[in-house]
């Protein structure tokens, strides 16, 4: 159950992970909007998505991300990508681009090999993209910062509060309660209960006998953890100060800019139909 | 002498079940140890839960520090109180140690720039300084508890409660948190401590003791008076320290002893 | 029923950054009939060691051996593993947490229905099981958690002896429990004992290692690093503070008598206050 790597912080001191997390998850959306974006021709796409690749793995870099570890959370999308290449091998697509021919009938269109480079280097830019996110933000972190954004709600009496104290408080014990449901299950084992075989009929046994424990544990859990709260002078409704508070920094400005311009790039490009391969074609010529 | 704790014909059941309390009247002086005795279901746990106004009570009333509890001061009492629960896992509320012990300061509105050296400071008093970005899952249970007396520290209280703070810790995690409980004391001689506990050998070294049992305060008095009175111990099924005990045994079998410590009893033995 | 664990290791995320060495070439013999305590600081292993006897955690290297069944790397077959959970009972700690029936009969007869028992034979073994851990007849139809804090971890070790195990393993059985609780508690596994029945017990207790137990194996950072008589390991002061030893106070006495050179006690002999009384008595009555 330690094997979750994708969405764990790993605590280094570089340069992403003392950014501000507000900026961070703009940022993150922006790159994934990008990803999305449709450029002028297949190369320019192509161009497009290589710099993002490149730009993505400078970031892991900086952040102390392994590449590796990148390929370990892909592991299980190449079975993903070699079966979307068979779909889109086996259907047909748009003869503009050209095709191979096979057989009379069965033609290989080269926009399907395209279409799933794409979505393979989409795949590939989006994880590496919430990667670098999670494993530079802590949950703490990241829950203010949603905090942050949510703000505006509170006019119309959301109880945006109350709801980042509740993610805090799961992510905090999202460990304990795993510990304990592999606790559970093992005393349940040794008083013959089977997880993984039997009929129907044991296999609901089996998982009632885990449920029930789990709850019963969970809310005598929560009934402690609200009396420590309360006793530590805890009160929903009440002003409370602030420990962990972001602080916009001179190179959360800077990061800002730079994505916002780079983003901005993208969009000429797409509004000028600008085509890279077309523009040094026409200079050389 | 000012008074930490007044109780005053307390009645307490929980929603019309067994009655808990019926009647009960205690005091604590301010800067007394007071240990709270008696075995499990004797009403112990329920009595800190009613002094934090955690469990309301039917009848009576409670003065913490010659305030009288009610509903509109106890978020201003519990600020004078800190309490410290049996369950390390279940009151560490912030993600790491630094947020647990910030969460108490956000609560009562200290300005964020005072909060890092506060938790620095009690962070030091209980010796967890070097795992301030520490989370849960990685301390023991006596450094968890550490960490939760720390954060009752930094609210500076003038009463502290430990409510079987030791009983899930291994022997170790028991006795440093015993040593730091004395520190403590020593180091601040205005400090009330209310200790609710099953260690007979932690009672002993207590100013005065009380002996809880179906709700009834059956001993309270200094703890050699109260470990002197055997037959009411037995009678409520609680433990005599080992040097009482002993002393008992020796003079049964006709070996007349008067210590009730071990170095006493090993050189009158000698003689 | 013996236990011989041989050259076993066992290894915690094996192959990733958090690899952790749990147990270190492990070889012991728990005997047949012993009643036998585990003790060690928090994290030194105890607990994934027993795991391993019931095929709960299985080794990384090395074999544990239960009575002919062997537990090793291959035991992938479910039916020894059965075989060898209904042998080999395992309490864990805090194990009220493990009730989830409507009355405290069913939960008690859960363990062994699941081991092929008829539903009657089951009844009949949860009843003696929960006569035997003290809970009277008129709890047997309540809701197990209705019953106070002891009654229910009572209840919960009552549905491991209904599987009438050759093998108890018990995990802290006492933790959190009153003095009065823990004392009764223990009191019944020496009762167990009694029967035949083989006790390991895991605990941090060293006033009950010294009154029960009749070999004591203390593990540090997942090495054994003594397996003997309970009084044996009380003779190495220097090492205390390593091997998570408090002196029980018995001891501590006994030892400060024999330095005064008056007294010549024989530690073996000194169990509880009793024994160590008896031992002032007869050299008292020597002189």
């Amino acid at each position: 159950m330690n094997n979750i790597t994708l969405g764990k912080y790993v605590p280094y001191n570089s340069f992403i992970h003392k950014l501000d997390p507000r900026f961070k998850i703009l940022a993150m959306i922006l790159l994934m909007v990008s990803v999305f974006l449709s450029f002028s021709s297949i190369w320019m796409n192509f161009i497009v998505y290589g710099v993002l690749l490149l730009f993505v793995f400078i970031l892991m870099k900086i952040s102390h991300i392994k590449i590796s570890a990148l390929f370990k959370q892909l592991k299980m999308m190449w079975f993903m990508i070699l079966f979307l290449l068979v779909i889109n091998m086996l259907v047909p697509g748009d003869p503009s681009l050209g095709f191979i021919e096979i057989t009379s009938s069965w033609k290989i269109y080269f926009s399907a090999i395209y279409n799933t480079i794409y979505i393979a280097l989409r795949l590939v830019i989006m994880i590496a993209v919430s990667m670098i996110l999670t494993s530079t933000t802590t949950p703490l972190q990241l829950t203010g910062a949603l905090e942050w954004y949510m703000y505006p709600l509170k006019v119309i009496h959301f109880p945006v509060h109350e709801i980042a104290m509740t993610i805090s408080l799961a992510l905090r014990f999202i460990p304990t309660i795993l510990e304990e449901t592999d606790k559970i299950m093992k005393a349940q084992a040794s008083r013959g209960v089977d997880f993984q075989r039997g009929k129907l009929k044991e296999k609901i046994r089996a998982v009632i006998s885990l449920i029930i424990p789990l709850f019963v544990s969970a809310f005598q859990r929560s009934e402690d953890l609200a009396n420590a709260m309360e006793a530590r002078g805890y009160n929903p409704q009440a002003k409370r100060t602030r420990y962990r508070i972001n602080k916009w920094r001179v190179r959360d400005t800077l990061s800002l800019l730079f994505m916002s311009l780079f983003f901005a790039g993208l969009i000429v490009l797409i509004v000028t139909k600008f085509d890279l391969v077309v523009w040094v074609g026409s200079l050389c010529a | 002498m000012k008074k930490a704790i007044e109780i005053n014909g307390v009645k307490f059941q929980y929603n019309n079940d067994k009655i808990i309390f019926e009647n009960l009247n205690l005091e604590v002086n301010q800067g007394e140890y007071v240990c709270l005795v008696g075995h499990n279901g004797s009403g112990k746990s329920t009595l800190a839960k009613i002094l934090i106004g955690l469990n309301e009570i039917k009848e009576g009333t409670i003065k913490i520090f010659e305030k009288e509890l009610n509903e509109e001061n106890i978020y201003e009492i519990r600020k004078d109180v800190g309490i410290v629960f049996q369950n390390p896992d279940n009151q560490f509320i912030g993600s790491t140690v630094r947020d647990d012990i910030a969460f108490g300061l956000e609560n009562n509105l200290v300005p964020h720039e005072e909060m890092e050296q506060i938790i620095l400071d009690v962070s030091k008093k209980v010796g967890m300084d070097a795992f301030l970005d520490k989370e849960p899952g990685n301390l023991s249970g006596g450094q968890k508890q550490r960490v939760a007396i720390a954060g009752t520290l930094a609210m500076n209280p003038k009463l502290l409660i430990m409510d079987e703070s030791t009983s899930m810790l291994d022997p170790k995690g028991k006795r440093e948190i015993r040593e730091l409980t004395n520190e403590l004391r020593k180091n601040n001689q205005e400090l009330t401590i209310l200790s609710i506990t099953h260690d007979i050998e932690e009672a002993l070294q207590s100013d005065r003791v009380i002996v809880l049992n179906n709700g009834q305060v059956v001993l309270n008095d200094k703890p050699e008076v109260v470990f002197e009175n055997k037959e009411k111990l037995r009678e409520v099924k609680l433990d005599i320290p080992f040097g009482y005990k002993l002393n008992e045994v020796l003079n049964n079998k006709g070996i007349k002893v008067e210590s009730l410590d071990l170095e006493g009893m090993v050189k009158e033995l000698c003689q | 029923m013996p236990i011989v664990f041989s050259h076993l290791n066992y290894i915690y995320s094996s192959k990733t950054p958090l690899e952790f060495s749990a147990l270190k070439d492990i070889n012991l013999e728990i005997k047949d009939n012993s009643f036998t305590m585990i003790v060690g600081h928090t994290g030194s292993g105890k607990s994934t060691l027993v795991q391993q006897v019931n095929a709960l955690l299985i080794p990384t290297d090395g074999e544990v051996n239960v009575n002919g069944i062997i537990v090793d790397k291959n035991v992938k077959k479910l039916k020894n593993i059965k075989e060898l959970r209904k042998g080999v009972g395992l309490v864990f700690q805090f194990p009220e947490y493990q009730l989830f029936e409507d009355t405290v009969l069913k939960d008690v007869s859960f363990g062994p229905k699941n081991f092929g028992v008829s539903e009657e034979e089951s009844i009949k073994l949860a009843k003696e099981a929960l006569s035997l851990v003290g809970i009277q007849e008129d709890l047997f139809e309540r809701s197990p958690f209705e019953l106070s804090g002891g009654q229910k971890r009572r209840v919960a070790i009552a549905g491991i002896i209904a599987l009438n195990p050759k093998v108890l393993i018990l995990d802290e059985p006492t933790a959190g429990l009153d003095p009065q609780g823990s004392r009764e508690m223990m009191k019944l596994f020496s009762k167990i004992h009694e029967m035949g029945t083989t006790i390991v017990m895991i605990t941090h207790d060293m006033d009950n290692v010294l009154k029960y137990a009749s070999d004591v194996v203390v593990l540090v950072k997942g090495e054994v690093i003594k397996f003997c008589k309970p009084y044996e390991i009380f003779l190495d002061e220097d090492n205390f503070a390593k091997l998570s030893i408090e002196e029980p106070l018995v001891i501590k006495m006994a030892k400060k008598l024999n330095k005064s050179g008056k007294y010549h006690i024989q530690l073996d002999k000194v169990k509880d206050i009793d024994t160590l009384v008896e031992q002032i008595a007869k050299e008292v009555s020597y002189e």
